[in-house]
């Protein structure tokens, strides 16, 4: 059994807080040229407006309102995954509850912009705070984004005050002068009393149970956006918990991944190792059934329902969108079932592989929701130019969907320069450390 | 796997409509006679198809109507409507053949098409008249009924033959009382609880119902026998339009909200108190 000291500890996992590998400069650069296109896409729309998009009359959500509820997805997805780990002391969850608590933190950062590229008149927005109408569900979202992202954002600093008091008082690694000042203020005098231990606990406890509260909440009200409006395919009381499972489930999709991806770039691999990736894998598997549950459910209970439009919308899915339909709802589940189902199968390469296509299909089943029930509009739609009839995003939507996931990475990666990926102070008092 | 059954059964199903689409299906076809409180004879016949999804009615197919068994003569000829039922009324003055036993006999037929196969019915009916009058004393509401039929001018009284009462409601005839013929004459007691309208008004209907001999002869009355019952439903205007939200919904998301931040003040105490601690150990 190797015992891995508190010296090494925060030796090994503060390597890019101390200094910058050519790795790290070289997929920040990538990020940030995908970024910078992203910024020259809005540009356009801004400069000649909504037209350069493929919105129109009819569809008028598109790619933007798609990943707006995907990255709300990932992000209550990581509340919910942070929360139970930490509530459950699950003794794997050392080196992914940051990784979980910080995919939270960004992509509710990153969500909501989707929402202002789709606005046509931004300088309205102002108008949701000055006059917001309780009863109308948009209100609704943006009281739990806002209560969200600040229960998020404390839930986070709570579990980085240890580590900031260990970086703030370790003489074992040298850190830049500017950043011992910023760990004094940001570790809040935090000097490990059993006071200031218990009142830390407690407060992360209370934390870790609201936050699964509100990612629930907060993701159902952003079902309900859908559920509560009579278009085809979308006024359906399962939408709710639907969306719940399906957010968990890219959620969990996402962190294999941002595991696998930081592994490899920090050298992580003594502290995340195969067993944390067949952990999530098997709650990825559990939640793949869940979601294939639900999915089921909900396309018979339309289908055999047989009203009209619900039936020419499920036409429409198995035939315009037949390959992206299978995909997310068919490949996107059974793979993961069965390369986390089978034993032989759980290596770390193939739980990423199953985890890519499982963020992807979840992202396709946004797509198939949003999109096709906008093209079947209850009244015949009036303009006969295929752009109206049918949808497909532009450059300017693909680019900035790509600079949304850029953002994302570069936000990872910044946090990275100031605080440490995988938790130290969890990692101390993890018995998987013992274990090694 | 589960999630593969929607498009699977969807597959099923448009394979199975297009094999139903080439071959010639064989309908039924069922017949009746009515009698109604204005004496008129309609014949009604109702061709169907019946599948798994039940009781399909075919529209737009030609039925004839025959009468005379001996040598069957053409009455009429009507097309099914939307629920698959041709209506033929005997016009009052075409006089129709009884045979030995005084019944009169109808043919119905739909000759077949390309998609569907002939199919026919016969019934056999004798003519009786019904009579109907109501009444509401201290003893209660009562319906008094009277059916004779005629044969050789001669007035026969029914007699040991079950009458119901009945009340139209949204889909079809409530029965609501029963009564027995001796003699030609029937006496039934109304119930006190039938809904009527908002006035109380109710249509009684005595009527002989698929009866073997006589088949459906029936007699309306306009009462006021219904418990008055209004049908009127609250307006309920859709909340999201309205100026002020629902106080249900004010006072949960007040209480959501409030839960929900005041966890967030702990926190942030808690913080504020780890601070203070701090100061105090330097």
């Amino acid at each position: 059994m190797v015992r891995i000291t508190k010296k090494n500890l925060v030796k090994e996992l503060t390597t890019e807080i101390i200094s910058t590998s050519r790795n790290w400069y070289l997929l920040f650069g990538v990020f940030v040229l995908v970024w910078a296109i992203g910024i020259y896409a809005l540009i356009q729309q801004i400069d000649k407006g909504h037209i350069v998009t493929g919105m129109r009359d009819n569809v008028v959500w598109g790619v933007y309102i798609v990943n707006f509820i995907f990255f709300m997805g990932l992000s209550y997805a990581g509340a919910l995954i942070s929360g139970v780990l930490h509530l459950f002391k699950s003794p794997w969850r050392a080196p992914v509850i940051r990784f979980a608590e910080l995919i939270t933190v960004i992509s509710l950062c990153i969500g909501p912009f989707f929402i202002f590229f789709c606005i046509g008149r931004l300088d309205r927005l102002p108008f949701l705070f000055a006059f917001p109408r309780i009863q109308s569900p948009i209100t609704w979202d943006v009281i739990a984004i806002i209560t969200d992202l600040f229960g998020c954002f404390i839930f986070l600093y709570l579990s980085l005050i240890e580590d900031f008091a260990m970086l703030r008082d370790t003489t074992d690694i040298s850190i830049k002068p500017w950043k011992k000042k910023l760990y004094r203020i940001l570790a809040l005098g935090y000097v490990g009393t059993k006071k200031q231990h218990r009142l830390l606990s407690r407060a992360k406890n209370v934390m870790a149970a609201m936050i699964i509260a509100i990612a629930i909440i907060v993701y159902s009200v952003l079902a309900w956006i859908f559920g509560v409006t009579l278009q085809p395919g979308w006024h359906s009381t399962i939408f709710g918990p639907y969306f719940v499972i399906a957010a968990v489930f890219s959620g969990t999709g996402l962190l294999i991944i941002i595991m696998q991806l930081f592994r490899k770039i920090y050298k992580l691999e003594k502290y995340i190792t195969r067993k944390h990736f067949v952990n999530v894998g098997v709650l990825l598997l559990i939640i793949a059934a869940f979601y294939g549950y639900f999915t089921f459910s909900d396309y018979l209970t339309k289908w055999y329902g047989s009203v009209k439009m619900d039936k020419i919308l499920i036409d429409k899915l198995f035939e315009d969108y037949y390959l992206m339909f299978i995909f997310a709802n068919y490949l996107g589940i059974l793979i993961p079932l069965i390369i986390v189902g089978i034993r032989k199968f759980r290596t770390i390469r193939n739980i990423v592989i199953a985890a890519v296509i499982a963020l992807l299909g979840l992202w396709f089943n946004r797509y198939i929701i949003v999109v096709p029930t906008l093209e079947t509009p209850f009244l015949p739609v009036q303009d006969y130019r295929m752009d109206f009839i049918k949808y497909s995003p532009t450059w300017v939507e693909w680019s900035l969907t790509a600079a949304g996931v850029a953002i994302f990475g570069i936000f990872m990666m910044l946090v990275s320069k100031i605080a440490p990926l995988v938790s130290i102070s969890e990692m101390e008092v993890s018995e998987e450390v013992q274990d090694q | 796997m589960l999630s593969m059954l929607p498009g699977l059964l969807v597959l099923q199903t448009l394979d199975a409509q297009d094999a139903g689409g080439d071959e010639i299906q064989s309908p039924y076809i069922e017949f009746k006679y009515l009698k109604n409180t204005e004496g008129h004879r309609i014949l009604d016949a109702k061709i169907f198809l019946a599948g798994e999804l039940g009781l399909i009615p075919l529209e737009g197919l030609p039925v004839k109507f025959y009468t005379n068994y001996e040598m069957p003569e053409l009455l009429g000829e009507a097309i099914t409507d939307k629920n698959g039922v041709a209506h033929y009324i005997i016009p009052e003055n075409v006089a129709l053949p009884v045979d030995e036993d005084n019944n009169w006999w109808f043919y119905a037929e739909f000759e077949g098409n390309e998609r569907y196969e002939m199919t026919m019915e016969e019934l056999t009916v004798m003519d009786v008249n019904l009579r109907m009058s109501v009444e509401e004393n201290e003893g209660g509401k009562k319906i008094f009924l009277e059916a004779f039929t005629v044969i050789d001018s001669e007035k026969i009284p029914v007699s040991n033959q079950d009458i119901f009462v009945f009340v139209p409601r949204m889909f079809s005839l409530l029965p609501v009382a029963e009564g027995y013929f001796i003699d030609g004459e029937a006496e039934v007691e109304f119930p006190d609880d039938v809904p009527g309208d908002e006035d109380g008004n109710l249509t009684v209907i005595g009527r002989f119902n698929d009866h073997w001999q006589f088949g459906n002869v029936e007699q309306r009355a306009e009462t006021t026998w219904g418990v008055p019952s209004s049908h009127k439903v609250a307006e309920s205007h859709r909340a999201l339009w309205t100026q002020i939200a629902p106080r249900w919904m004010i006072v949960t998301l007040t209480i959501l909200l409030a839960g929900v931040w005041g966890h967030y003040l702990f926190a942030i105490i808690s913080m504020i108190r780890i601070n203070r601690d701090g100061k105090r150990s330097e």
